[in-house]
């Protein structure tokens, strides 16, 4: 019993799921409960030979082992998890309470179990995925907080940066070469914010400058090699070699189907695809950019368009931004404190912090469980080696993690559960008390794949479906305003157990009552 | 006959024609029943403005109006009409010191006119916003300046007439301020759109607002407490008592049969309901056992136990809201609703009966000279105590159980450990655990009577402290602010109770040997 007004505190105090794997779900609870059953078939037995006068007696301690075996049941064969349902869009995934690690390089994925633990706690597990990566997990923090750490590291620099108007603030930090968590450029609304090394800055610089006098186009930069190479054109193959002896190639091809034309890169059998008119960023598979690559093909007239500030730091270790568009190019030191009024929207830039020869990196320290769930960060640390080069990188719950020295990335996520039907939100429903912006009821209609009906599903109205129960948990907006859908979904063998449990217990106080108040007479 | 003379006072005060011509259309008194559409429900304007006048209006002030007339012409912009008397004007009450600090207010002064608001309300925001950010919504502070910042804007909303929302045609509620003209004839004429139900209802609730049967109740509670406390010792006062009860049962069930029929739903949906319901309980189980063995104490118990509630319900406005709210999403299924609650409250009663008894026994073993005698008399009593808690006990396990039941059919699971749910199982095995150590002879004569006594703040922790102390989990529809210090006295004052019957009780044994 102090356990359980333990438990509620602590609930009221670091929230549900603390109080649940603290107290609830502890062994030790489990042990105490499991005393309870003893203690109960002993109080039985200690009765024996069995009389017909304490039939309500026996009817209420069997009903309470009764329930407990039930609740055992749930507790080791049933399923209880959330269903997110987005707006067309099946699933058949369900997640569960405990959280797991995926990792996928190259096209292996893989799953690691996460120790349910309140603090944190040690694992000790490799895997060496087929590309060569060897993957030591090492730690895991539940509750974790965010720390920023600073690394002396040539050839590195990192700055914090304030961006403002008069209705919008902002601060950021850009960092190169970019790490993780870190990049090295960063988009604020219009304004695309980007940090290059000095060789690359002064590159630009002179070229935008004089653009109107120059034949250049593009300007194609290697960050990693120190190499940049002026092109006037793309429509013809480039090949050229940095000064270090390494060869690139540059040839445009064109995507009949879609009629973009793009150029293929290719630099010591690595290939990349840019489309310059798009970023100057190379792009991914899933057409994304890869903003971590060393590589930039810059389209100059791009760059008249659109609104550009880079940065860099000079070897004389002062800080120099250009900014601009179209024509109208300014290239300037920074001076300390000072802000610089940039020609859009009446925004200023100010330097808030700024770290040479030095690499900023995230870490995770363990810090207070808030009592909103999704306050909560849960990390995890591994090191990763490839070849001869080895690092340490932290997974998180918040977003993905990717590794800087091979193709690993992995992010924290809740164990899934495969159903063996799709779903689809049909219509999401949502009633207000008139008058006010209270839900009164929220419903939603979700199509079965298998079978093409269609379910509704609100509050006191679950769905049964292949041993599984839907119910109507909660929703949410997204940024668009749609309506997602939240169903918990339910697989419980001990249900009936639990229930039959219950009706004897309620019967047996009663009969234990009239018994003993003579309205029944057992002789 | 004073409103009349107001009323005609007025009517003949040289007034231009227009002020004449709304305070002749407020002062109405058929204007009270007219359907608004108040927080999701249809209600008697009666009602709606009186809630109003107790959230802008101090108590105390413009007792010349009525509620209504004051809605009124606020509504219709004739502020003047209103304020033209000093006396009268809107205040909000202000109770945190920082709060007060804010507007600029003395310590001692609990209350703010509406014009330091207007002047320091984004310094209320900012701080509120500041606080909420922190996380700390749920602060004194921030349900303070939440509650003033709230009040500040219905009033602001009442003065643009956005308040007043009346009824068109079926089902379309237009607010005031769009009407240019005929508004008086569109309002007195709403009534007809109504449909059959929500006319019944209305009917029904403006009995009940005018009724109010609950302020009876404590009266007549009162009245036959002191009855059956004085037939005690003069019989003849033993037919009162039962006049009083049998007048408090059918005012009780009249104002509960009306709340559940306007309401449509068991009489259990907030602490103002739970408290009644088990002020009820209290009342009906005492009444039944003290009949049964023709106990006139028993019955002091039953009156004291409902007087108690009732009065709590009249006067702990703060802590228990008397409005009928439409119930959220989870609570709208009367069946389950019905059941899981009302049994819980049911054994709430029994507990507070045994609470009452219990406690009236202590103070009377503290009070007497003879403690070893008083001892000997005990039995009589706490078989009463014992069937209170039996009957409790069963009712709390159903209701606990129905509450599984119903979490497993809605939420998808029996058992959560959600904080409402496991204090109601931590008093369950309390109660439990009471009686079976009264069945193995743990807990004999007063003993056993100061374990009932101090078992009930286990209830109280349940019923009252998930809600104010604790304030998580699941069943947050349910919470309230500002009982945490009320428990808190109980609990000390029952704690000091039972110390002193400890050591005297300690004295008696150690005398006896």
């Amino acid at each position: 019993m102090c356990a359980m007004i333990y438990g509620t505190l602590a609930e009221s105090r670091y929230g549900a799921m603390y109080a649940n794997l603290v107290v609830y779900h502890s062994n030790w609870f489990y042990l105490i409960e499991s005393l309870i059953v003893l203690s109960l078939l002993l109080s039985m037995l200690a009765r024996f030979p069995w009389r017909k006068r304490l039939i309500g007696f026996y009817l209420v301690h069997c009903s309470l082992i009764i329930i407990m075996l039930g609740a055992m049941t749930t507790r080791y064969f049933g399923i209880d998890g959330t269903i997110e349902l987005s707006p067309s869009e099946s699933v058949n995934s369900v997640s569960l309470s405990e959280d797991v690690l995926y990792l996928k390089s190259e096209a292996e994925e893989n799953v690691f179990d996460i120790p349910l633990s309140v603090s944190d706690a040690s694992i000790n597990k490799t895997f060496n995925f087929f590309d060569g990566t060897k993957v030591e997990l090492k730690k895991f923090i539940p509750y974790a907080k965010k720390e920023l750490n600073t690394m002396n590291k040539k050839d590195s620099w990192a700055s914090h940066w304030l961006i403002k108007n008069d209705n919008f603030q902002n601060e950021f930090k850009l960092a190169h070469p970019p790490s993780v968590g870190f990049l090295s450029r960063i988009e604020q609304g219009p304004l695309k914010i980007e940090i290059l090394p000095e060789f690359c800055f002064t590159a630009l610089e002179s070229l935008l400058d004089s653009l109107r006098q120059l034949p250049i186009r593009y300007l194609f930069i290697d960050t990693e090699k120190h190499f940049s190479q002026k092109l006037t054109d793309i429509e013809h193959a480039h090949l050229f070699k940095s000064p270090d002896g390494s060869t690139y190639k540059l040839t445009q091809e064109e995507n009949k189907k879609v009629g973009i034309k793009f150029v293929r890169f290719s630099a010591q059998k690595k290939t990349q695809i840019f489309i310059p008119r798009f970023a100057s960023e190379p792009i991914d598979r899933h057409l994304e950019l890869d903003v971590a690559s060393p590589y930039r093909l810059y389209d100059l007239e791009k760059l008249k368009s659109t609104n550009n500030i880079f940065l860099t730091q000079t070897k004389a270790d002062t800080i120099r931004l250009g900014y601009g568009k179209s024509n109208q190019w300014k290239f300037e030191a920074y001076n300390n404190n000072q802000a610089i009024l940039l020609p859009w929207m009446g925004f200023q830039l100010v330097l808030l912090k700024h770290w040479k020869d030095t690499a900023l990196r995230w870490s995770y320290v363990e810090g207070e469980p808030n009592k909103e769930e999704s306050k909560n960060i849960k990390a995890l640390v591994a090191v990763v080696t490839k070849g001869e080069k080895s690092e340490e990188l932290w997974f998180t719950d918040q977003n993905q993690t990717q590794s800087q020295i091979s193709n690993l990335q992995g992010f924290i996520r809740k164990q899934l559960v495969f159903l063996p039907f799709q779903m689809e939100l049909v219509q999401f429903k949502m009633d207000k008390i008139p008058g006010t912006d209270k839900p009164a009821s929220f419903e939603s209609f979700v199509k079965l794949k298998d079978t093409g009906e269609t379910a509704h599903i609100y509050m006191n109205n679950p769905l049964k479906r292949g041993g599984y129960t839907f119910y109507q948990a909660s929703y949410f907006q997204d940024e668009k305003g749609a309506y997602h859908s939240v169903l918990s979904v339910n697989r419980d063998p001990g249900r009936f157990i639990k229930y039959f449990g219950s009706a004897f217990l309620v019967i047996g106080m009663i009969l234990t009552f009239l018994i003993l108040y003579g309205y029944w007479k057992v002789t | 006959m004073k409103k009349i003379f107001l009323l005609s006072a007025l009517l003949c005060a040289n007034i231009g024609f227009t002020e004449d011509r709304f305070a002749q259309f407020c002062l109405n008194p058929g204007l009270e029943s007219v359907p608004i559409l108040a927080d999701g429900r249809v209600v008697p304007l009666f009602t709606h403005a009186n809630r109003i006048k107790k959230q802008i209006f101090s108590s105390k002030n413009c007792s010349q109006f009525s509620a209504t007339a004051l809605y009124c012409f606020l509504s219709f912009g004739q502020k003047q009409e209103i304020f033209k008397n000093k006396s009268c004007q809107p205040v909000l009450k202000v109770n945190h010191q920082e709060a007060q600090t804010l507007l600029g207010l003395n310590a001692d002064e609990k209350e703010t006119s509406i014009e330091k608001i207007s002047f320091s309300q984004n310094i209320l925001i900012n701080r509120y916003h500041a606080l909420k950010d922190k996380g700390l919504e749920n602060s004194g502070l921030a349900n303070d300046l939440a509650g003033i910042l709230s009040s500040y804007e219905k009033l602001i909303s009442i003065e643009k007439g956005e308040d007043w929302k009346i009824l068109v045609s079926e089902n379309n509620w237009v607010a005031l301020n769009t009407f240019k003209d005929q508004t008086e004839e569109k309002i007195l004429s709403s009534n007809h759109y109504l449909n059959v139900s929500e006319k019944r209802n209305l009917t029904l609730e403006t009995i009940y607002e005018k009724t109010q049967p609950f302020s009876w109740a404590v009266l007549i509670a009162l009245a036959g407490f002191l009855f059956s406390v004085l037939s005690v010792y003069q019989r003849k006062f033993y037919p009162y008592s039962l006049i009083s009860l049998s007048l408090l049962f059918v005012i009780e069930i009249f104002g509960i049969v009306l709340r559940v029929t306007v309401s449509g739903r068991g009489p259990v949906t907030n602490m103002y309901e739970t408290v009644m319901w088990s002020g009820f309980i209290a009342f009906f189980i005492s009444s039944l056992l003290g009949l049964k063995w023709k106990n006139a104490k028993i019955l002091a118990a039953g009156f004291a136990g409902n007087a108690i509630c009732f009065f709590m319900m009249k006067f702990a406005t703060g802590m228990l809201d008397s409005t009928i709210q439409p119930l959220v999403p989870v609570l709208r299924d009367n069946f389950w609703l019905s059941t899981h609650v009302t049994s819980i409250t049911f054994s709430y009663g029994c507990f507070f009966l045994s609470w009452i008894v219990a406690n009236a026994l202590l103070i009377n073993f503290i009070f007497k000279n003879k403690k070893s005698h008083f001892v000997h008399s005990l039995n009589e009593w706490n078989r009463f105590l014992r069937v209170a808690i039996q009957i409790g006990s069963v009712f709390l396990a159903a209701g606990v159980l129905l509450g599984g039941i119903w979490a497993d059919y809605s939420w998808g699971r029996f058992w959560g450990w959600d904080p409402k749910e496991t204090w109601s199982l931590i008093s369950l095995i309390v109660y439990v655990m009471i009686l079976h150590g009264r069945y193995v002879g743990w807990f004999k004569d007063i003993v056993f009577t100061m374990i009932t006594a101090f078992g009930f703040m286990f209830i109280l922790m349940a019923w009252f402290g998930v809600n104010y102390i604790l304030a998580t989990g699941l069943h947050s529809y349910g919470f309230s602010s500002g009982g945490a210090l009320f428990l808190a006295i109980i609990f000390l004052a029952q704690l000091s109770v039972l110390g002193v019957a400890c050591i005297l009780n300690m004295k008696t044994i150690s005398s006896a040997r």
